[in-house]
């Protein structure tokens, strides 16, 4: 189990980016950066930011949708939700989690499952169940960074408090985030309804997505599942 | 450069692993390793991962995938695998690469199971044979 993987970087050098020393190191330097625990850090941890949201036309995928959740629904089983009731929006039942890169380039990699990837830092998740805004301290490649995400819902904008709340990052569908700082997960809630979703370490340039996971803890069977999924286009050059 | 550490750990782990995989009957897989059978019925999948418990992140895996009917090794297969979330609806944003290596296995890169809980690996078959096997991962 020797051979080497389409980035050219052999399987083992690849599957174990988890925590080791060089992310425990990493990590300390980071925590020894931060303020506080709370929203992102004004301090920068790196010479010059050079990556960011990605301009673009602002979501408006949801127009005047809003789809409710219930607490409830959270850990119903599947033999209770309806068949082919996959929790509702456009995220499609029946997908067979994708195994194609998207030929339009909305950085579902061919999932049904997932809305399209959105521009900017603000969007509502692919469900219409939440608005989700976003921060981050300075974005520079190598270097872990924390977002701070606000998700609110759209029912009445009020804040979505204790969530569980992670990050799944991927480039060009093939290439996802080292395990050497792995984020922590669950986010930690800084204010009601703010997690601090990190670290995330870029470690390539280029047009990632990043899609933040809402509630990823429970079961999305039925449309009122309080999970949620909204994914953004980062840019690290 | 990145952690090499780990990475002589893991490997030699991993040879440990195939060596008792070596001793093994196929009815009792090594322990840490995941077998099922195809479909169809005719295809044994062994799932072994790098590292070994696999961890939330990215991990690399193998698939050994052998005949029932006589235990031979089964090359010449295009595989692809998709991790996925069936309570959750959801799989993985990372497609991972396979790469064929002889003696039955397969070899998996980047299979990015980024959040914990159960995992299905969806794994199709296809070339002299169309198949299909869900082996599963549990992530702490």
């Amino acid at each position: 189990m020797s051979s080497m993987n389409a980035h050219g970087v052999s399987f083992f050098s690849r599957s174990g980016r988890y925590l080791g020393p060089i992310g425990a190191a990493a990590f300390a330097v980071l925590a020894a950066c931060s303020s506080n625990g709370g929203a992102p850090d004004a301090a920068v941890t790196c010479a010059a930011a050079t990556g960011g949201a990605t301009p673009g036309p602002a979501d408006t995928h949801c127009g005047s949708t809003v789809q409710p959740t219930l607490a409830s629904s959270c850990h119903v089983q599947p033999d209770a939700a309806a068949p082919g009731d996959d929790g509702g929006g456009d995220d499609g039942g029946g997908d067979d989690g994708g195994a194609t890169v998207d030929a339009g380039d909305i950085g579902t990699c061919g999932s049904a499952a997932y809305g399209a990837t959105m521009y900017g830092s603000q969007g509502s998740d692919d469900d219409c169940k939440y608005d989700v805004t976003w921060t981050s301290m300075p974005i520079c490649l190598n270097v872990p960074v924390y977002f701070s995400v606000t998700v609110k819902y759209r029912t009445d904008q009020s804040p979505v408090t204790g969530a569980t709340v992670g990050p799944d990052v991927v480039l060009s569908c093939k290439y996802p985030i080292p395990n050497d700082p792995a984020p922590l997960y669950p986010s930690p809630e800084t204010t009601p309804g703010t997690y601090k979703v990190g670290p995330v370490k870029f470690d390539r340039a280029g047009k990632w997505v990043v899609r933040f996971h809402i509630n990823g803890d429970c079961v999305d069977l039925l449309p009122t599942s309080p999970h949620g999924h909204a994914a953004f286009w980062v840019t690290v050059q | 450069m990145r952690d090499n550490a780990p990475t002589a750990r893991l490997a030699s782990g991993l040879v440990l692993a195939l060596s008792c995989a070596a001793c093994s009957s196929p009815a009792a897989p090594p322990s840490g390793v995941v077998a099922v059978t195809s479909a169809s019925g005719a295809l044994r999948v062994e799932v072994r991962t790098s590292p070994q418990p696999p961890v939330r992140g990215t991990n690399g895996a193998e698939l050994t995938v052998t005949n029932v009917a006589d235990g031979t090794p089964r090359d010449g297969l295009t595989v692809a695998v998709v991790p996925w979330m069936a309570a959750m609806n959801h799989g993985s944003s990372t497609i991972p690469t396979v790469t064929a290596a002889g003696g039955g296995r397969y070899e998996v890169a980047d299979l990015d199971l980024f959040m914990p809980g159960h995992w299905v690996l969806r794994a199709d078959f296809s070339g002299p044979v169309q198949d299909h096997a869900e082996p599963a991962l549990d992530i702490p």
